[in-house]
């Protein structure tokens, strides 16, 4: 698949005479305060290609794309469509002008059906009716129909699947007439089966003359998918290059602007020599036996998050790890496995000892680490300080507290320490939590847990939203604790950090655990449910 | 006591005539709101909308002597409070809550203190309320008839107003703009909708209809003013909304529930021997709000529903992390 596809070559080849680009963006600047997001950057699109926008976290990818979109205006620079110069106050103007952007968060209402979804916000102003949903669902379904995004226009939003959703986002710029089309990390929450499919349908979209800008920082992706690449690095473009005549490994180098390791392409060598190196697993660390969070009869229907009869077990010095799409149940598990709520039936020991009703506390007593999955709503509390955020799980110990009393000289000393170990960048351990980047918030989150002694590590999704260099930090972290004979369970989504970590691997689809090998498209496949049902995805 | 003058057969129609009548200002103002949430405001201000358009429909009416005028001044006087909630809530983003409360306590402390200023303690003259209106042919159907159709005009205007917000709800642009700043601002927002301009067209419109609420009850039915004259209709209407599930069809039937325990009160209280009765007459009154709490409990128990707006008394601040 991918690049070799018969889909007609866009005709901008760099050695015809470049026509004019559908869309260029000419010396953008955005500054929030006194933070400088975009510094002059150019941009250039032209219709019937694939552009992809890589950079960091940060980079100021998005940003980019707000502005042409409307959401945000520009503090300097041109935006010309067609060669004319544009400025747009709201999405609105920019829907108007033909552009639909699709958001890494869907902007979707769940308890809209499709076609309301569709055409929520597009008469708005100009008619007081709303058009014949009936009709308005014959077009959706006919539009889905012809790019192969299939999806039941009667539907509630709420009960579609990620992957659905997705399409319906896609389906709302195309009904509104986009022919550029900006996707905001779009494979970030899809299998790697409904990735492919994804850049199929995207590839004959571009076959029609729609222009897409695809933002990502995963190369791969970037590699099958793109026509053209732009490298943003902390605001700047450094780079737009054809995809045909780039490598990942440039492609990285101009992203964080020095040398790396290619994580996902080293880490696998390493990865293994790793496995072969580290003690042999020991002793039973962790065992879940038949554990389900709810009864079959009560499971919540067909887009249940629930998980069913899991029984694995975890020993010490081994990382064993549950991957899977998200919305599979993985959730559900992290939460029971945290203490955070009960399961339906099954048992949980931690060692001998029974824990399967036990309550955080007591699981961060016997020695276990947490790095949850929502790092905002369970790992840190915002509007506390750095150390505050750093010892909050022992604060009723001594030195750190005793009955009533803290004792804010042990705290702001415990902060300093943990600061300095994990290199926190921030001013100072009493700055707030809230101000942190996303990096740096995880790694407190990853201070507090593993500044302790352990003998389990519960990791969910600890580099979700992270940077390249953050990424490889998590990981080296979390691969010490296990060579430190720490039993670890890794939750994750990400294909790349099951293949750098695991020692063992299972996979978790529609809440059921199937035990993979460590190969990379068994793992997606498995991910995607393939052999059990691949819905609207042509088998492979 | 005589539980023929309460229930019995010829008792039966004028019950049903007055539950209509008296379930109107309620009704309109708990409609009203049910718009309001649906946009995702959480508008307590409306007893102090109701308050101040019944103040307003009173003043306009004694002055002018015109009761049509009076209506007009009443949807004026909820949508003085409205502009002052939209004002707090949309514009500067603050807390709805308090905002809510807060204007209740300024439409109260300002009718009474105007009332005072303007009436000193001696109470004005009781005008006539509107005169009821029969539709012909219509109101000539047995039973049904005089139930429905021989009402004050404003009664009819009232259902009418209901039936076009229910409408307007599912079946126009504004209705699905409404619905979606509501559960996801973010949503609406980047599909182009201007999230504050739907919320504000919703508080106004709930002030409108509060307000007309308050001019309802004074000129169509007290001819009078006195201070606090609403008598927490406003927060039995927020009240309904829930236990409507947010629902206008819904909500306008607990509307009527509430205003069939309010004939029914005062039906009981006059067959009991009204001023002579052993029972004291609060007893009656309280017993509608009484009821109202009653249902409201087991209806929102019973619920397994998540009818509520999702975002219902979030303020919308373009571009701020959502959870």
């Amino acid at each position: 698949m991918g690049r070799d596809s018969d889909r007609p070559v866009p005709d901008h080849g760099l050695d015809q005479p470049n026509p004019a680009p559908l869309v260029a963006m000419r010396g953008i600047t955005k500054r929030f305060g006194s933070v400088t997001a975009v510094t002059g950057a150019d941009f250039d699109l032209h219709s019937g290609e694939i552009h992809a926008l890589l950079g960091e976290n940060g980079a100021g990818k998005t940003t980019l794309m707000n502005l042409l979109y409307g959401l945000e205006q520009p503090d300097d620079g041109t935006i010309l469509i067609d060669g004319d110069p544009v400025s747009f106050r709201s999405a609105h103007d920019a829907i108007e002008a033909g552009i639909g952007m699709v958001h890494q968060h869907f902007q979707l209402v769940p308890r809209l059906s499709v076609a309301e979804n569709v055409i929520l916000g597009a008469g708005e102003g100009r008619r007081i009716r709303l058009p014949d949903l009936t009709e308005v669902a014959e077009t959706v379904e006919e539009l889905g129909r012809r790019y192969g995004l299939g999806v039941s226009a009667t539907s509630l939003v709420t009960d579609l699947s990620v992957g659905e959703q997705q399409r319906v986002e896609i389906l709302r710029a195309l009904y509104r007439g986009a022919r550029i089309l900006i996707l905001d990390e779009p494979t970030a929450t899809l299998s790697p089966v409904e990735i492919d499919h994804l850049i199929e349908q995207l590839q004959g979209m571009a076959g029609t003359g729609t222009a897409i800008v695809m933002i990502t920082h995963h190369l791969d992706e970037v590699m099958t998918a793109a026509d053209r690449i732009t490298v943003l690095r902390a605001g700047v473009n450094v780079a737009t290059l054809p995809a045909e005549t780039t490598s990942p490994l440039e492609l990285a180098r101009l992203m964080v602007g020095r040398e790396v390791a290619m994580l996902s392409e080293v880490g696998e060598a390493e990865a293994a020599a790793n496995r072969a190196g580290s003690t042999s697993a020991g002793v039973s660390v962790l065992t879940l036996q038949d554990l389900s969070s709810a009864s079959e009869a009560g499971a919540r229907g067909e887009h249940a998050r629930d998980f069913f009869d899991v029984s694995l077990e975890v020993r010490a010095s081994e990382i064993v790890t549950i991957a899977g799409v998200e919305g599979n149940g993985q959730a559900e598990l992290e939460a029971v496995l945290c203490g955070l709520s009960e399961p339906a039936s099954g048992r949980i020991h931690l060692g001998r000892a029974d824990v399967t009703d036990a309550a955080p506390r007591e699981l961060l007593d016997a020695g276990v680490g947490m790095i949850p999955s929502d790092r905002y709503r369970h790992g840190l509390i915002r509007g506390l300080s750095v150390a505050e955020n750093l010892v909050y799980d022992r604060i009723d110990k001594p030195p750190y507290g005793r009955r009533l009393w803290i004792d804010p000289k042990a705290v702001a000393a415990r902060g300093a320490d943990l600061v300095g170990r994990f290199s926190i960048a921030v001013r100072g351990p009493s700055t707030a939590a809230s101000t942190l980047s996303g990096g740096n918030a995880q790694k407190v989150v990853l201070a507090r847990a593993l500044g302790t002694d352990l003998q389990l590590l519960i990791a969910a999704q600890p580099t979700r939203g992270l940077d390249v260099g953050a990424i490889e930090f998590v990981w080296n972290q979390i691969s010490e604790q296990r060579d430190s004979g720490v039993a670890v369970i890794l939750i994750t989504t990400d294909l790349n950090e099951v293949i750098a970590l695991s020692d063992r691997c299972f996979v978790i689809y529609r809440g059921r655990l199937v035990e993979t090998p460590l190969d990379r498209e068994a793992i997606g496949l498995a991910m995607g449910g393939a052999g059990s049902r691949a819905e609207g995805v042509p088998a492979r | 006591m005589n539980w023929g003058a309460v229930f019995g057969a010829a008792a039966i129609i004028p019950l049903l005539n007055a539950s209509i009548r008296l379930a109107v200002p309620t009704g309109l103002a708990a409609v009203g709101e049910s718009l309001c949430q649906r946009a995702g405001v959480l508008n307590l201000s409306l007893e102090g909308m109701m308050l101040s358009g019944a103040y307003a429909a009173f003043l306009a009416t004694h002055y002018s002597g015109e009761p049509w005028l009076g209506v007009a001044a009443g949807i004026g006087g909820g949508m003085f409070i409205g502009v002052l909630m939209a004002l707090f809530s949309v514009t500067l983003k603050t807390e709805q809550v308090i905002n809510g409360i807060a204007l209740v306590l300024l439409a109260s402390g300002l009718t009474s203190f105007l009332h005072v200023r303007l009436f000193g303690v001696t109470a004005p003259e009781r005008f006539d309320p509107m005169q009821k209106l029969e539709i012909p042919l219509l109101g000539a159907i047995p039973g049904v008839g005089s139930v429905l159709f021989d009402q004050s005009p404003l009664v009819y205007l009232a259902v009418a107003l209901i039936v076009v917000v229910s409408w307007t709800l599912h079946r126009t642009q504004f209705g699905l703009a409404v619905r979606a700043a509501g559960d996801r601002p973010g949503a609406a927002d980047a599909a182009g909708i201007s999230v504050d301009r739907v919320r504000s067209a919703a508080i106004l419109t709930s002030g409108a209809m509060a307000g007309l609420g308050g001019a309802v009850l004074v000129v169509g039915q007290l001819g009078l003013f006195a201070q606090n004259v609403t008598a927490g209709r406003g927060w039995v209407a927020i009240a309904l909304v829930i236990f409507g599930r947010w629902s206008p069809p819904r909500v306008a039937a607990g509307a009527f529930l509430f205003g069939f325990t309010d004939a029914l009160q005062l039906r009981i209280q006059s067959a009991s021997g009204g001023i002579e009765s052993d029972i004291p007459f609060e007893f009656f009154q309280a017993l509608p709000y009484l009821v109202t709490i009653v249902v409201v409990v087991v209806a929102t128990a019973r619920a397994r529903d998540d009818a509520q707006p999702e975002s219902l008394g979030v303020p919308y601040i373009k571009g701020a992390r959502s959870s």
